[in-house]
């Protein structure tokens, strides 16, 4: 792999999405969001089953997801 | 003698490989990937980390996040998708659109179905361009449908989103033809084999089903004749990722010194019908997936995949 100088224009672009990238990621790491995520750990939680409807819906399921 | 001999037939034998080499390292990594995204299979656990890939969170064996469904998941719950958006752009940014070539299972299901020995067809250039923009408005309903949702969901007392059906959590996933291929015909089947979905009286499947069904086979079609079809035209992740391609840190470089047979090999192999001859230096084309099909197709050696910045 060889490296190419990129023209400065797109430069700023990148150093602006990447600190843009980079706030955002703290924002969320200050805001805890990853414990709004971290449910998918285990499908046996009520809360997935609802989660599951997305893709379940439409069709007849056994009795803990109807 | 007899081992110059040996040395040619060896690399006569290899010559397959060492022509298709991105291509079978490619095949490696996607295999590779697929083994990891659905890891759940070999006993790994579940993690709270999001990809930019397209593959159902909900799946069966579904190790990771997909990191549009937690976009939505997000604005649905009226909050702002910081660790979405920061994935996206992070990883926009600094690879482009490599995860929808090298990783996305979606995209290599589509590679797969490209195998299929039908002859490929190919749209205009124009049409190309056009068809890319279905997906953007795509997205742009899926996000507002989200914050309709959040909103709504935000300012019920008590919180509720029942009214919104199945799509309440995440609109998209509920047409969406991945989650149909992985994850809703997977427990179709799997309930089905128990006795309760498959030969149910059919007054039991509701329409979304059929919508469900109807828009997988619409898509496997088109992805057998127009190769990465669902990539370039309708994947949100795919779209969302194109903007930052264009600025990304790792991409595609032309040495246009080198590309004098005028052969146009390049742009004959590439799936998504980039017109690579037309850039000078960098490959800034948002649909590049960076798989580097035309790497191998160029005989004189002129294309290669370089850091940009």
């Amino acid at each position: 792999m060889s490296s190419v100088i990129m023209n400065t224009r797109s430069r700023i672009y990148v150093i602006f999405f990447l600190s843009i990238g980079l706030i955002f990621l703290l924002t969320a790491i200050v805001q805890n969001q990853i414990d709004h995520y971290a449910a998918i750990k285990t499908f046996t939680e009520a809360n997935i089953i609802d989660f599951l409807d997305t893709y379940t819906t439409g069709f007849p399921r056994p009795p803990p997801f109807t | 003698m007899a081992t110059k001999q040996k040395k040619n037939k060896i690399s006569l034998a290899l010559r397959p490989i060492s022509e298709h080499r991105i291509r079978i390292t490619r095949i490696l990594v996607q295999v590779i990937s697929f083994g990891l995204i659905n890891g759940a299979v070999f006993g790994l656990g579940r993690m709270a980390v999001i990809l930019p890939i397209e593959y159902p969170t909900g799946g069966p064996f579904s190790t990771v996040w997909n990191a549009f469904e937690a976009l939505q998941y997000a604005v649905t719950f009226g909050m702002f998708p910081y660790l979405a958006i920061s994935i996206f752009i992070l990883v926009g940014t600094i690879f482009g659109k490599t995860t929808c070539g090298w990783i996305c299972p979606f995209g290599a299901t589509q590679d797969m179905f490209s195998y299929i020995p039908i002859k490929k067809k190919k749209v205009s250039r124009p049409t190309n361009k056009s068809l890319g923009k279905v997906g953007l408005v795509l997205v742009v309903f899926i996000i507002l449908m989200s914050v309709i949702i959040g909103a709504s969901w935000a300012n019920s007392d008590p919180h509720t989103k029942t009214a919104w059906g199945a799509g309440r959590d995440m609109p998209f996933s509920t047409i969406d033809p991945v989650s149909t291929i992985f994850a809703t015909l997977y427990y179709y089947l799997k309930w089905g084999i128990q006795g309760e979905s498959v030969g149910a009286e059919i007054g039991q499947w509701e329409f979304l089903f059929f919508l469900r069904l109807a828009i997988l086979l619409f898509v496997l079609v088109l992805i057998t004749l127009y190769p990465r079809a669902y990539c370039r035209w309708f994947c949100p992740t795919g779209i969302i990722l194109g903007f930052f391609s264009k600025f990304s840190i790792l991409g595609l470089k032309i040495n246009k010194n080198r590309c004098t047979s005028g052969c146009n090999d390049c742009e004959k192999a590439c799936p998504v019908q980039v017109s690579i001859l037309s850039y000078d230096k960098n490959i800034t084309d948002k649909a590049c997936t960076n798989c580097g099909e035309c790497i191998d197709a160029c005989k004189e050696g002129a294309l290669k995949i370089t850091l940009r910045f």
